[in-house]
């Protein structure tokens, strides 16, 4: 009778350990980051890759994502594309066949166009940064877009441009990829209509760190404003030396891609002095500073705003798996971020979707000066 | 702006002369490619970035400390990986390739993926004929000419310098002379590297410092021995030169890719045309 009980209570002993161990071995849910984690665009790819970690690491510390009553750990995988399209279907390849992942960020236009039909026949869910209008399009099921894009934000961003400052002959700066063509086209057209004068467009290699003869080509062209397009912030610091050392006095406005604050150490105060940036964070916001205390821990820096969006991209796509109710099927998550947004940002204020076809999150972007090597947030861009 | 892009030609062109010419002794004297010769500039870079970003030590020592560091771990890696691979021209690049993607990683792992700005050690400009100079890069400029004389006296007249020379036209008879090929090799890479970090050290304050500083002067360096000719003192002088201000009139009146296509351009007619380099078999 005793071992009887014994060998019941044994049974239903292991029963228990077993499903316990089922329950804390459910699959984890795999996210990819695919982005520049080294060179100049590190501080994007970097924020990147941070905010999607912190994301997870946050839903994890609260026992992880609920599926069907299943608790699923959230894993980050990163991978460095160097803003390279090659690198990039490297990594995917790697991401979708070695690790896993349905579920991938992207950075890059470059990496983004890459990618764009893989996606869609692999029928793995793509959230890009991507600034070209190219990234998605009629036939794209599988890619969202985390933030505004150019052609809805920077339209009021130059109305505001136009409004407040008084230089009106343009130099267009951008990367000789697919992310500067695109911004080179835009930011032509949108000056033009304006009034502005678009006098030169000058494309760069993203490796070059000498631009006295680009400068000297510029200052031939005889304009007060550099627009510096989607270069990156430390070679935007670079450029903006460089300039002011060969003698160049006017205006430089970047309408493309974030942060101020390495332009300021690459340039220097005096150099960087009435810069004009777009800014997708508010760094004095409770929330970015939340981000940027964590993302100092891991990387030692301060971050670049884009954590804000990756951080706030992720959140979208984890809610959007929870109200989906099965994290291998990227076609019902896409289907539940309809449903999950709006939802609000770590800065406060909703996330939205709309743009094109409904799948572009849009998030705040403001309008930012650099004074004293400050940047200062002087309007929000509606 | 015809004089501005000779300024601009001259300045860039000497620093790829340093560059270069490190690049080409070790292949003259050694028969090593040695593809790693990006990384010892990062290395340079870096000790600056240390020394003179962070500790605050005088940007001349921080400068010299930066080419030591470079010399002394190039003597290293001479002894420990390289020797063995002498006059063995495709072994010796794969180990220099694999040389150069270990430094790179170890760079990424000790000072992150971002780059890094230095403080300038100098500022403002002057002008000259209409074109303006910056200070910065005038001194990079100066101490390239002062490294190039020194080199130069060293080949020539020093009993280190002539056997180099003497090595490189002819190891065994050299060693038949009396010459200890080894101390040789040794001296040689660690001189070549020495070059490699000072030019990075030099320029750690005029563009940003990162693991993966060194691939663009690595291949302006590639670019500068083949034009020259590889092994070729005189023809790394005249190279740098050559691209230096080849790229700074086709960026200027073209395109930055335009020039880029230019320079490889060079590379395609000087290795069909003349495949020792413009002057590949004066000066070897």
């Amino acid at each position: 009778m005793n071992i009887r009980k014994l060998a019941v209570q044994l049974l239903v002993g292991i029963s228990l350990t077993g499903l316990s161990i089922a329950g804390t071995l459910a699959e984890p849910i795999k996210i990819g980051v695919i982005a520049p984690l080294t060179g100049a665009g590190a501080q994007w790819g970097m924020a990147a890759a941070e905010g999607v970690k912190i994301l997870a690491a946050e839903t994890n510390a609260n026992g992880g994502l609920d599926i069907g009553g299943e608790k699923h750990q959230v894993e980050v995988i990163a991978y460095d594309d160097k803003y390279q399209a090659a690198d990039a279907v490297a990594a995917y390849n790697r991401l979708l066949n070695i690790d896993g992942a349905k579920y991938v960020f992207l950075v890059a236009s470059a990496s983004t166009l890459a990618l764009k039909q893989n996606l869609e026949g692999d029928a793995v869910l793509g959230l890009t940064a991507s600034v070209t209008d190219k990234a998605i399009d009629e036939g794209s099921n599988f890619m969202y877009r985390m933030l505004r894009p150019p052609v809805d934000y920077m339209p009021p961003f130059l109305d505001w441009v136009r409004d407040n400052v008084k230089e009106r002959r343009v130099a267009i700066v951008n990367p000789n990829d697919e992310t500067g063509w695109s911004q080179a086209q835009l930011t032509e057209r949108l000056y033009k209509e304006r009034g502005f004068e678009v006098l030169g467009i000058e494309l760069y290699e993203r490796a070059q760190q000498d631009f006295a003869p680009m400068v000297t080509k510029i200052q031939g062209l005889n304009v007060d404003i550099v627009e510096l397009g989607s270069t990156s912030p430390a070679t935007a610091g670079l450029i903006v030396r460089q300039a002011r050392d060969l003698g160049y006095p006017g205006l430089f406005i970047k309408v493309g891609g974030t942060g101020a604050e390495a332009i300021v150490a690459g340039a220097g105060n005096e150099a960087a002095e009435g810069l004009v940036n777009v800014i997708f964070a508010d760094r004095q916001n409770e929330g970015f500073r939340n981000l940027a205390t964590e993302y100092e821990k891991a990387v030692g820096q301060q971050p670049n705003e884009y954590i804000v969006n990756f951080y706030d991209a992720a959140n979208v796509l984890v809610q959007a798996i929870q109200k989906a109710g099965d994290a291998d099927d990227a076609a019902k998550v896409a289907a539940a971020i309809n449903d999950v947004l709006p939802i609000k940002s770590v800065q406060g204020g909703d996330l939205t979707l709309r743009g094109a076809g409904n799948r572009e999150i849009m998030a705040p972007v403001y309008v930012g000066i650099i004074k004293g090597g400050q940047v200062a947030v002087v309007a929000e861009v509606k | 702006m015809v004089y501005q892009m000779l300024m601009n030609g001259a300045l860039a062109g000497l620093i790829y002369v340093i560059m270069a010419l490190g690049f080409t002794m070790i292949f003259g004297i050694m028969r090593i490619v040695n593809f790693a010769h990006g990384e010892f500039y990062m290395i340079g870079a870096f000790v600056v970035l240390l020394l003179f970003g962070s500790l605050g030590l005088p940007f001349f020592a921080a400068v010299l400390a930066g080419g030591v560091a470079a010399a002394v771990l190039g003597m290293v890696l001479e002894r420990l990986l390289f020797r063995r691979l002498v006059h063995d021209e495709m072994p010796g690049m794969i180990m220099s390739l694999a040389v150069a993607i270990i430094l790179k990683s170890l760079g990424l792992i000790t000072f992150g993926p971002a780059e890094h700005t230095v403080p300038r050690p100098f500022t403002g400009t002057w002008q000259a004929f209409g074109a303006v100079a910056p200070w910065d890069r005038t001194v990079v400029a100066i101490c390239a000419l002062i490294i190039l004389a020194i080199f130069y006296l060293f080949l020539k007249h020093s009993r280190l310098g002539l056997a180099m020379k003497a090595v490189a036209q002819d190891p065994e008879t050299a060693s038949l002379m009396g010459v200890k090929s080894g101390q040789i090799y040794r001296a040689a890479f660690g001189v070549a590297c020495l070059l490699a970090g000072l030019a990075g050290a030099l320029m750690a304050p005029i563009y940003n410092v990162g693991p993966y500083m060194g691939e663009m002067p690595m291949l302006k360096a590639f670019v500068v021995v083949i034009l020259g000719g590889l092994g070729s003192i005189l023809g790394a002088v005249v190279g740098g030169l050559l691209l230096g201000l080849s790229e700074a009139f086709l960026s200027t009146l073209l395109s930055p890719l335009a020039a880029l296509i230019a320079s490889f351009a060079m590379v395609l007619i000087v290795v069909i045309v003349r495949p020792n380099g413009l002057l590949g078999r004066t000066a070897r």
